[in-house]
């Protein structure tokens, strides 16, 4: 930069204008949470093949793996928003790792209990094609809505921001494609094996797009007018 | 800060001139990852992120870690930004520069006297000139060149005795 320092600061006061402060992490993650349901509640409604399905699953295993992934959802997007505040306490990464761990234990049950039942025919993951597509369709809305309300944000880490956001967009749309399916999963190891491999791809997609999609924001009138003096102090010298 | 937020353009004035000096010692620190002229930069980089998102400081909170945070952020992207840049980057040596002065042209000199040298070697009898070339240039052992040439050890030396006098004698006259 060619302009000094106490000049720069004269730029940055000149014209200054009130700042409406963000709000806290948990209400940025409220608000996406009512966004974002209501996308994946639409997509369930046009993917589901049969909706009466669901008033009949009375299966708690499955109600309580829906509830696990929406709060690891939830809690993943308040990360997401606090990891963008300046100074916050990194205490908050682990608040999604209670509900992911609980989640897993749901799925670790599930394939526990159909080993018991069927024996090794329990523990085989079937091809699962319909649910990666569902979950994909379904996250593409809650981690483009994160990662734009994230940007108001400073991106103190970018990577690990986006890989969150993915983590908060791949849980919702899981509860996606686990109502939407005409049929129960053949084993809890389907789940487990298609559902989670989504996942780690979304959260690796995310990860990757982090750097561009959360860039530090650009003031574009601050930076066209220091060009503009930088313009006129040439012309002086000239 | 919190004044700043709300519109007082004197109290964010005097919050980043006050801030400069401690960023700049921060900065600092670590010169040697970003590299020494980049300091400044890096100190205008910082004020430039603070002030774009100085909308996510919250007053009920300290200012020194929300501070810090951006501060340790900014140095660690230029950091990396030289890393990359360095990377793709080789140093080279200073290339030749001609000047009109002629003192300046030193190497086109030496490469005049490499002309001069080519063109004395080249009036040298053919005896003497065989062996400055099998000797001097090319490099090779007395014995390789007697076995090359068919002469003997011996004949070569005198050989070379008299072709490096005569070319001392053809060099001093260009």
């Amino acid at each position: 930069m060619s302009m000094d320092t106490p000049e720069l600061i004269d730029m940055l006061t000149r014209d200054l204008r009130p700042v409406r402060p963000t709000r806290a992490p948990w209400l940025y993650a409220s608000m996406w949470s009512i966004v974002s349901m209501a996308s994946v509640i639409g997509l369930i409604a046009v993917l589901s093949h049969n909706l009466d399905r669901l008033t009949t699953i009375r299966l708690s295993r499955f109600w309580l793996e829906q509830v696990a992934a929406l709060t690891t959802g939830v809690t993943a997007a308040a990360v997401v928003f606090a990891s963008v505040v300046p100074g916050s306490s990194r205490r908050w990464l682990w608040l999604p790792v209670v509900p992911a761990i609980g989640w897993l234990a749901i799925l670790a049950s599930g394939c526990l209990r159909d080993w018991m039942a069927r024996g090794s025919a329990g523990l085989l993951p079937h091809a699962d094609w319909p649910c990666t597509v569902a979950m994909t369709l379904g996250a593409i809305v809650p981690v483009a809505t994160i990662l734009a309300m994230a940007r108001r944000g400073a991106p103190l880490t970018p990577t690990r921001t986006a890989a969150l956001a993915g983590l908060a967009g791949a849980a919702l749309s899981s509860i996606v494609a686990c109502t939407s399916r005409p049929m129960p999963h053949p084993t809890t190891m389907t789940v487990a094996v298609w559902h989670l491999g989504t996942l780690l791809v979304i959260v690796w997609a995310a990860a990757q797009a982090g750097p561009r999609a959360l860039a530090w924001p650009v003031d574009a009138e601050l930076i066209a007018s220091i060009e503009a003096d930088a313009r006129q102090s040439d012309r002086g010298d000239q | 800060m919190a004044a700043a937020n709300r519109g007082d353009a004197e109290a964010y004035a005097r919050l980043l001139h006050a801030l400069a000096p401690l960023i700049r010692h921060i900065v600092g620190r670590d010169r040697q990852f970003i590299g020494g002229n980049e300091v400044e930069d890096v100190v205008q980089d910082v004020l430039l992120s603070l002030h774009a998102v100085r909308a996510t400081y919250d007053p009920r909170r300290p200012f020194m870690p929300w501070l810090l945070a951006i501060v340790r952020r900014r140095v660690v992207d230029a950091g990396r930004r030289r890393m990359r840049r360095t990377g793709r980057e080789v140093p080279l040596d200073e290339g030749a520069v001609t000047f009109p002065a002629a003192g300046a042209n030193l190497a086109g000199e030496e490469f005049r006297q490499v002309e001069a040298l080519r063109v004395a070697i080249g009036r040298l009898p053919p005896r003497q000139r065989g062996a400055v070339e099998l000797l001097k240039l090319r490099e090779m052992s007395l014995r390789e060149a007697a076995a090359a040439t068919g002469s003997s050890v011996g004949a070569l030396k005198v050989a070379t005795n008299r072709a490096m006098a005569a070319l001392r004698l053809l060099m001093k006259k260009t």
